[in-house]
């Protein structure tokens, strides 16, 4: 394969590459008569992205003679070839070498060229055949608007929950009606339907999915200047991020979303009423330390594609080196692999180890102790929803009875007990650590 | 020293040898510069070990550190550049590198003007800081001088028939310095009178090998005075300590012959005012095998 | 009246009536509600609440009828952030402000949160943002635990509609019982007080300073002269800033008070925490008032409005 092309698409080329790379370690690239496509997949298999740029793109696209060809590259050296382009006049990709490694040559202003080896990893390829535009719901919008979303949350931050009602989208950091944890700040943005450009919501949706990948394709999205497509059908099934410039790019986001089971949710734990079928249980996930709900989460990914009536997995992979081409291997996305060889794995082995985990997955569940009102030390005392009231009444306010009884010591610091004696002299050790006399301040 | 004098009668200031001797008359060096910016980015791009040594004389200023014995900086800062310059005698000492840039930092991105005085043997190096939007603060620095350590000569022989020598512009060429792939253990520099001219390729790095040239008919390129085609290879963290000094220089200098020795000057100059030269020499790494 | 002398005042008749509570609860509720309009007030809270969050972890919030107050205070060794303190005027930020307190004798309501949340769930009113704020909402709520509900109503410059940006702060409420723990610090007495109008250029000289030595000492005149000095074997440096305005003691009034001032003052403190609390500042002020307590502490005070008051302590070191 050897394509070329002119400085200004290279440029696109390495900001599809730099955000591919904040989804995987590898970067899968395959030529055909259509253009380019490039294919980066997340270690959980929870994330599939695919950028596609059409021939018209290149200033000459030459494919081998038998047709296609594709090869799977580290992606942190490519990374490193096109990290800088500002100087790029003209991009040359080749595969040399009997097919072991991909050459770049950028011809740079001022005379100067850039020439890079990568060596192929393997001559691999991966496909998914989830039907993509099936999904009854759809939004569109400006890349502007999603970063304004996205910069809403912390960086820290690793899902995104949006609950489309058929005039209104909320972005959330948690699942409404779940427990989390008392240390974490719940964060929300609503917006109405009228500030995006396309807003198609029948029912009422909610989905969660992991924000890093989002964030990796929105990169992407305003390197481009494009406006950026959501469509989505129900929690659990797959989640759609789509984005199109001029037809010669089209790019592709594949992501799995929290499965609506096991559902763990309290009034207790919501502030108000809202209409909506699906809540998911976060106490499980925000201990996302445990392997538990992540599993639970790719297992379901495998259903869905039964849901969506084509009896296969998300994701299939094609390993050319069989030559047979016909033999698809493919793999329960359902699980976490350590590791990305994944193609070796018989079916039947997965599956079984995919119950496996299913079982231990109840298990956990089960042993979870569901929150009882008992357990909550304050309470609403008012049983009206407050904002859907008015404004101007005070019903508004949440009435919080003091605690009447709190473990002592465990938050209370003592602050500033010492201030206030009056024998204190606020001297403190000299931070050379030369310490002259033992410190004789009391403190409780 | 006005005040420095005046809290140390207090008691404030405990450290007696850091005040200006009394035995000395005169000052040995006194030197004064309006703008301190060019005088900081340079000092800040030899700061890569301890201690460095100040050699004054009627030539000038020259401030050089060393890092084992592979890599030596020097700065050279020619009389004409200070506002002021007198220098008695050809006083030398060596002073730590950190508390020297810390010192003439210590406003941060505010200009002062800068006054240098040593008095001499065992008396300490005094910096006056004065910043220019605000009269009412002024800073008096008294640095610990000790005995000079004599820097290692390195010379390129200006005779050889293999010298080779090319100017470059500064910010082009740190450009394409900055872009070297950092995982690299090793860069190899070829110049050669004959495409491609100058190359820099980068080695060690795991599944991936890259290059870059530049073309002598560049318009980076100043001057191109190549005989005799040379490579060697140095090692890439040494390289990179002439990142500081590459990013704030106007023009470049590299100097090399068929030993290997790499030679590479910088001119420092920021906003119109005198340049100031820093120099690096790098010594090559040994060929391992027959190539 | 000095300035100093005042707030000590304040603050001191606040602390008093922060009594130990006896037991004996009632179920009354304790509810607070307050909403910001103005937009530079609005930023101004936002910057101290990102100072808060530079300085420590977690921070106290102290609501009373008349005024807020903030404290910070990380006491592990392992940390040099200084103890800092924020008093506001609660009517001058908000205008719509209401607060009831659990019982109806008492005075407070404290809550202890992360200062990171809180920083982080007013960074839609940062004055470097595009987006317009018509106003801010804090209300206390029962969600799942008690809240800080901060409710923004922004405008973004890519639409015309108003966007509710809502974070709920988790806060730990604090029991009558336990506010002798959490009293407000007092203002030590200070022998001087000067204001020094190069905040920058002291900022910068302490953040180098901490390099150089671990300790610095003020050294303040009535002359109207402050001297930084640090001193390590490597290096004596010092600083003067000349021509101060002179705070106290008051030229004015000759002989108030008990101990006649000396003329020159000094307390050598540690500089990383110095650097903690300059670093920190997120607030545009260009003069801060240094107080110093011979050989016991340096008393820092930054004058962000009349009635909006930010303190910190650093306590002398042993040199």
């Amino acid at each position: 394969m050897k394509c070329t092309l002119e400085g200004g698409n290279a440029r696109v080329i390495a900001k599809a590459i730099q955000s591919l790379s904040k989804i995987g370690k590898e970067l899968f690239i395959e030529a055909d008569v259509h253009g380019l496509k490039m294919r980066s997949i997340n270690p959980t298999q929870s994330a599939v992205a695919s950028i596609s740029f059409s021939r018209c793109m290149f200033d000459t696209f030459q494919l081998p003679p038998s047709g296609d060809c594709f090869c799977k590259i580290a992606m942190k050296p490519c990374l490193g070839v096109f990290r800088n382009m500002k100087q790029v006049e003209y991009c040359e990709l080749s595969i040399v070498g009997n097919k072991t490694k991909l050459q770049v040559n950028l011809r740079c202003k001022l005379e100067t060229t850039k020439q890079a080896l990568i060596a192929i990893v393997d001559e691999l390829n991966i496909t998914s055949s989830v039907p993509t535009d099936q999904s009854p719901n759809s939004i569109r919008g400006d890349h502007k608007l999603f970063m304004e979303i996205s910069n809403s949350f912390n960086s820290s931050e690793e899902e995104l929950t949006l609950e489309a009602t058929p005039d209104s989208l909320s972005a959330k950091n948690y699942i409404e009606g779940a427990r989390v944890n008392d240390k974490f700040m719940r964060s929300q943005l609503k917006l109405k339907h009228s500030e995006f450009e396309h807003y198609q919501v029948a029912e009422g949706s909610v989905i969660t999915f992991c924000i890093k990948e989002f964030r990796a394709f929105l990169l992407f999205a305003e390197a481009l200047n494009a406006a950026m497509t959501l469509e989505f059908d129900d929690a659990g099934s797959p989640f759609f991020v789509k984005i199109k410039k001029h037809r010669d790019i089209e790019c592709l986001l594949i992501l799995s979303t929290l499965s609506p089971e096991d559902v763990s949710f309290s009034e207790d734990y919501r502030p108000r009423d809202i209409t909506v079928c699906n809540t998911t249980n976060a106490s499980q996930k925000r201990k996302s330390s445990t392997p538990g709900p992540e599993i639970q989460q790719k297992r379901r990914l495998a259903e869905d594609t039964t849901l969506s009536e084509l009896d296969t997995s998300l994701f299939q992979f094609r390993d050319r080196r069989t030559e047979v081409p016909s033999e698809v291997a493919s793999v329960q996305p359902a699980r976490m692999l350590a590791d990305g060889d994944t193609m070796d794995l018989v079916d039947e082995e997965a599956e079984e180890e995919a119950m496996l985990l299913a079982v231990s997955d109840a298990v956990e569940a089960s042993q979870i102790p569901r929150p009882s009102s008992t357990e909550v030390c304050f309470f609403n005392t008012e049983d009206a929803p407050p904002t859907l009231l008015p404004e101007d009444n005070n019903e508004e306010d949440e009435s919080i009875p003091q605690s009447p009884e709190r473990e002592r010591g465990l938050r209370v610091r003592t602050i500033f007990s010492r201030c206030f004696q009056n024998t204190y002299v606020p001297r403190e050790p000299s931070p050379n650590s030369q310490v002259y006399a033992p410190n004789s301040d009391t403190e409780d | 020293m006005q005040h420095s004098k005046v809290l140390y009668e207090k008691g404030i200031i405990k450290n007696r040898k850091m005040l200006t001797q009394s035995q000395y008359e005169n000052y040995n060096l006194v030197c004064r510069l309006e703008h301190i910016k060019t005088l900081y980015s340079s000092i800040k791009a030899i700061c890569f070990s301890d201690f460095g040594t100040l050699q004054a004389s009627e030539d000038g200023l020259l401030i050089t550190v060393e890092q084992g014995k592979s890599i030596q900086a020097t700065l050279f800062i020619a009389p004409a550049f200070f506002a002021e310059f007198k220098v008695d005698g050809s006083p030398s000492f060596s002073v730590k590198m950190n508390v020297l840039a810390e010192c003439l930092s210590l406003f941060g991105l505010s200009d002062c003007s800068i006054k240098i005085l040593y008095k001499g043997e065992g008396a300490p190096l005094l910096l006056l800081l004065e910043p220019h939007d605000d009269d009412q603060v002024s800073t008096e620095c008294s640095i610990k001088t000790t005995n000079v350590e004599e820097p290692m000569e390195y010379d390129l022989d200006a005779n050889s028939s293999s010298l080779n020598t090319i100017f470059m512009r500064g910010p082009d060429l740190s450009n394409i310095f900055h872009e070297l792939d950092k995982a690299a253990d090793e860069f190899e520099f070829t110049i050669s009178p004959l495409k491609p001219h100058f190359k820099i390729t980068t080695l060690g790095v795991m599944q991936a090998e890259s290059s870059v040239e530049v073309a002598k008919s560049s318009d980076m390129v100043i001057l191109f005075n190549c005989r005799a085609t040379t490579v060697a290879r140095y090692k890439s963290q040494q390289i990179k300590l002439t990142n500081k000094a590459m990013q704030v220089a106007s023009k470049v200098a590299i100097k090399t012959d068929a030993s290997g020795l790499l030679e590479m000057h910088f001119m420092m100059q920021c906003d119109d005012q005198e340049e100031m030269y820093v120099r690096f020499f790098i010594t090559p790494l040994l060929e391992v095998d027959g190539n | 009246m000095t300035i100093c002398e005042k707030l000590r005042n304040s603050s001191v008749t606040e602390c008093a009536a922060i009594k130990l509570c006896q037991s004996n609860w009632s179920l009354a509720a304790m509810k607070f509600r307050a909403k910001m309009l103005d937009v530079l007030y609005m930023r101004e809270f936002q910057a101290i609440a990102a100072t808060l969050a530079k300085l420590a972890k977690d921070c106290v919030m102290i609501v009373a009828q008349e005024r807020m107050h903030f404290i910070v205070n990380e006491e592990h060794c392992s940390t040099s952030s200084p103890l800092v303190w924020v008093s506001i005027a609660s009517k001058d930020y908000f205008p719509e402000y209401q607060m009831t307190p659990a019982r109806p004798e008492q005075e407070f309501i404290v809550l202890v949160m992360s200062a990171m949340h809180l920083s982080r769930s007013l960074a839609v009113l940062r004055s470097g943002s595009s987006s317009s704020v018509h106003s801010c909402k804090l209300n206390l709520k029962q969600i799942q635990f008690p809240c800080i509900s901060v409710i923004a109503s922004v405008v973004s410059p890519n639409s015309s509609e108003p966007r509710e940006v809502v974070h709920d702060v988790p806060v730990t409420v604090i029991p009558a019982s336990d506010w002798a723990s959490f009293m407000l610090p007092k203002v030590p007495n200070t022998q001087i007080v000067l204001g020094v109008p190069s905040l920058r250029l002291l900022r910068s000289l302490i953040d180098k300073l901490k390099n150089i030595s671990p300790s610095l000492i003020f050294h303040g005149s009535t002359a109207g002269e402050l001297n930084l000095v640090a001193e390590s074997e490597m290096a004596t440096i010092t600083t003067r800033f000349s021509r101060l305005l002179l705070h106290k003691p008051d030229q004015g009034q000759s002989g108030a008070g008990a101990e006649t001032s000396e003329p020159e003052i000094s307390c050598s403190v540690d500089t990383r925490k110095a650097s903690a609390f300059f670093n920190a500042l997120q607030l545009p002020n260009e003069e801060i008032m240094i107080g110093i307590d011979s050989e016991r502490c340096i008393c820092l005070q930054l004058d962000i409005r009349s009635n909006v008051v930010l303190h910190s302590i650093l306590p002398a070191v042993c040199v």
